[in-house]
């Protein structure tokens, strides 16, 4: 008796646990997959200066193309070494960027972009270095995303990677 | 007598005549300020957004008329109105851009150029009177300090009409190039108007305008514009330190001392406070002492801040002899190389990413020293707050009774461009998102906003304050 209960008494404890864990499943089935899969495949992008969620809150009308979509999900520049983004990203550097960081990219105002000395580790990355553009960094490092469509700065940022490869 | 009040008394007057003692510019290359260094009590701000929505705006201040309205000076010729409750009036209170009927009246062209400041009499409520400094497109960027009066009638907005008809030329001041301008104006605790005056630009200061006492730029100026003849722009103050030094006179060679003859200069400019200044775009007087902080924008390697205890004018703060503490130009590594200090050293300085040339990377400082004002609140006395325009940060220079303490308070992402106070002596700050080279123009970049510097325990509930991180 004493031992049958305690063998009943387990049993009815694993049932509950297993029900749980069943019941769990199920609400995440139901309820969380979606949110669970987007965690899983979307890159979290970071404020460069404050380390906080990046808001994208800026040209909110913007037409998100293939390539933005994509390197939401890859964290890879999908215009790296594209001759014709290259030349669409030069257009964008000269407008914005040589002013502070100069013709070849060796700065002034703003840092050097031709070596790899980073302020910031992450800035490293493809990821790290959208996340700074778009969002901006500190001071005269503004807020990019303001000014140009995210496509735009995939490819300004596929033209700012050959003054490293270049190097 | 209750010995305890007694030494109390004799330690509360030992601490502020040590303080008085104490404030004064540094004797000693040593003595001069760098970031790392810690204020009394450690104090900590946040900056509260008030408005936002300004076009380039590069300067702003109070009418000290109780009105309680905040102004805000866009670079591209237009003065706006923020009101107590921080709503901003659609029309602008000034607007240079639409007087001369050939077009805007103020030169825009490079971004240190532009309408740089506004200043309003100590006696405004009753007489009206408000001051300008401003590049000139008429003048090729000269520098034009125009007195307006406004119509009593319209407090809030000055008409082109209104604006043409009371304008009172005070002074122009040639500028040959079109960067350092200076730019700030402000009347001094003494009610003389202070005018902050560039080297006239270029790089190196070509025309060694920080030591030649007969221009006016590289200079602090300071006029009385109280005349009685509206035919006179404005008057010497008496107890300028050139005052006499420019008058003409006979020749008297015997029988006064060498010291005596020092003290003639009949090429000085008798408008001169004090010189040797490189790029003064910004500057603030301690409302509660009187004393004079100055923003100094360096060169290639060095900004600067330059205190100046009240009422002690004709120094001469080095440039271009000095960069900084340094001598300059600088060519390499200062260390080890012997350098006469010329002039006044500044209170604080802080590097530019390359400290000299060759140097190492030194991520501490920025690129060029943006004054906002003094705050004497949040456990701060006497603390000069000023932002850099490259690196977002805040630094607080003040004195902590022995030597001075230049402080990083923050690092924000905002680019900042000027200060001033709004009517209870808090201090405030502008940001605008422009260029340094290949501007855009003056109404074509993101907007910018105006913040009023609160101690961190005090940011009212609900208010939105700038994203900052803090080491």
């Amino acid at each position: 008796m004493g031992s049958s209960g305690t063998l009943c008494f387990f049993a009815e404890k694993e049932i509950r646990r297993l029900m749980r864990i069943f019941y769990c499943a199920m609400f995440l089935i139901c309820f969380g997959t979606a949110t669970v899969l987007g965690d899983e495949t979307k890159i979290e992008f970071f404020h460069a200066l404050t380390d906080k969620p990046l808001e994208f809150k800026y040209r909110k009308d913007q037409q998100l193309t293939e390539a933005v979509e994509g390197f939401y999900v890859s964290g890879k520049n999908p215009y790296s070494g594209d001759a014709a983004a290259l030349a669409d990203g030069l257009k964008v550097y000269k407008k914005l960027c040589q002013a502070c960081h100069l013709k070849d990219g060796k700065g002034r105002i703003g840092p050097n972009l031709t070596d790899d000395k980073w302020l910031r580790q992450r800035t490293n990355t493809d990821i790290g270095r959208f996340e700074i553009i778009y969002g901006g960094g500190a001071g005269a490092m503004q807020p990019f995303g303001r000014r140009i469509d995210q496509d735009d700065i995939l490819k300004v940022m596929a033209y700012i990677d050959t003054f490293r490869t270049k190097q | 007598m209750n010995i305890g009040k007694l030494l109390g008394g004799i330690c509360a007057l030992a601490l502020s005549a040590g303080t008085v003692f104490a404030a004064d510019a540094p004797k000693t290359v040593e003595e001069v300020a760098n970031p790392g260094g810690a204020l009394p009590g450690n104090p900590q701000i946040a900056l509260v957004k008030v408005a936002d929505g300004f076009k380039d705006p590069i300067n702003v201040t109070n009418a000290g008329d109780g009105s309680g309205r905040i102004f805000v000076v866009e670079r591209v010729g237009r003065i706006k109105i923020v009101n107590k409750d921080g709503s901003v009036n659609a029309d602008p209170f000034l607007d240079l851009t639409a007087i001369n009927p050939l077009g805007n009246d103020v030169q825009t062209g490079f971004v240190e150029q532009g309408l740089y400041s506004v200043a309003f009499h100590p006696d405004f409520k009753t007489n009206g009177y408000f001051f300008v400094h401003y590049a000139s497109l008429p003048f090729n960027g000269d520098g034009m300090i125009v007195r307006f009066t406004v119509d009593p009638a319209s407090p809030d907005v000055m008409t082109a009409e209104r604006t043409n008809e009371t304008a009172k030329v005070l002074m122009r001041i040639e500028q040959p190039w079109y960067n350092h301008n200076g730019g700030q104006i402000e009347f001094g605790p003494d009610g003389m108007l202070y005018i902050g005056s560039g080297d006239g630009g270029w790089e190196g200061d070509p025309y060694e305008a920080g030591q030649d006492l007969s221009t006016l730029l590289a200079k602090m100026l300071r006029i009385d514009v109280n005349v009685e003849d509206d035919s006179i722009p404005y008057k010497i103050p008496k107890d300028n330190p050139f005052a006499d030094a420019s008058s003409e006179r006979l020749m008297v060679l015997f029988g006064i001392t060498e010291e005596q003859f020092s003290k003639i200069k009949t090429r000085s400019r008798p408008e001169i406070w004090s010189y040797g200044l490189r790029n003064p775009y910004e500057f603030a007087f301690d409302q509660k002492t009187g004393d004079l902080f100055i923003a100094d924008v360096g060169q290639n390697h060095w900004e600067e801040i330059v205190f100046e205890k009240a009422g002690d004018g004709g120094q001469n703060y080095g440039w271009p002899r000095m960069e900084a503490s340094f001598c300059h130009p600088m060519t390499g590594d200062p260390a080890g190389k012997p350098c006469s200090v010329v002039g006044t050293l500044p209170a604080a300085q802080y590097p530019h990413t390359q400290p000299f040339p060759g140097a190492p990377d030194d991520n501490t400082g920025g690129c060029s020293v943006q004054g906002f004002g003094v705050a004497n609140y949040g456990g701060m006395e006497g603390v000069y707050l000023a932002g850099d325009w490259c690196s977002g940060r805040v630094f607080g220079l003040g004195h902590d009774g022995t030597k001075w303490q230049l402080q990083e308070m923050m690092q924000t992402g905002l680019q900042f461009t000027a200060g001033g106070y709004d009517e209870d002596g808090m201090v405030l700050a502008v940001n605008a998102s422009n260029f340094y080279l290949a501007d855009q123009g003056p109404d074509s970049n993101p907007p910018g906003t105006l913040w009023r510097v609160v101690p961190a325990n005090e940011v009212p509930q609900g208010a939105e304050i700038a994203e900052a991180v803090k080491k």
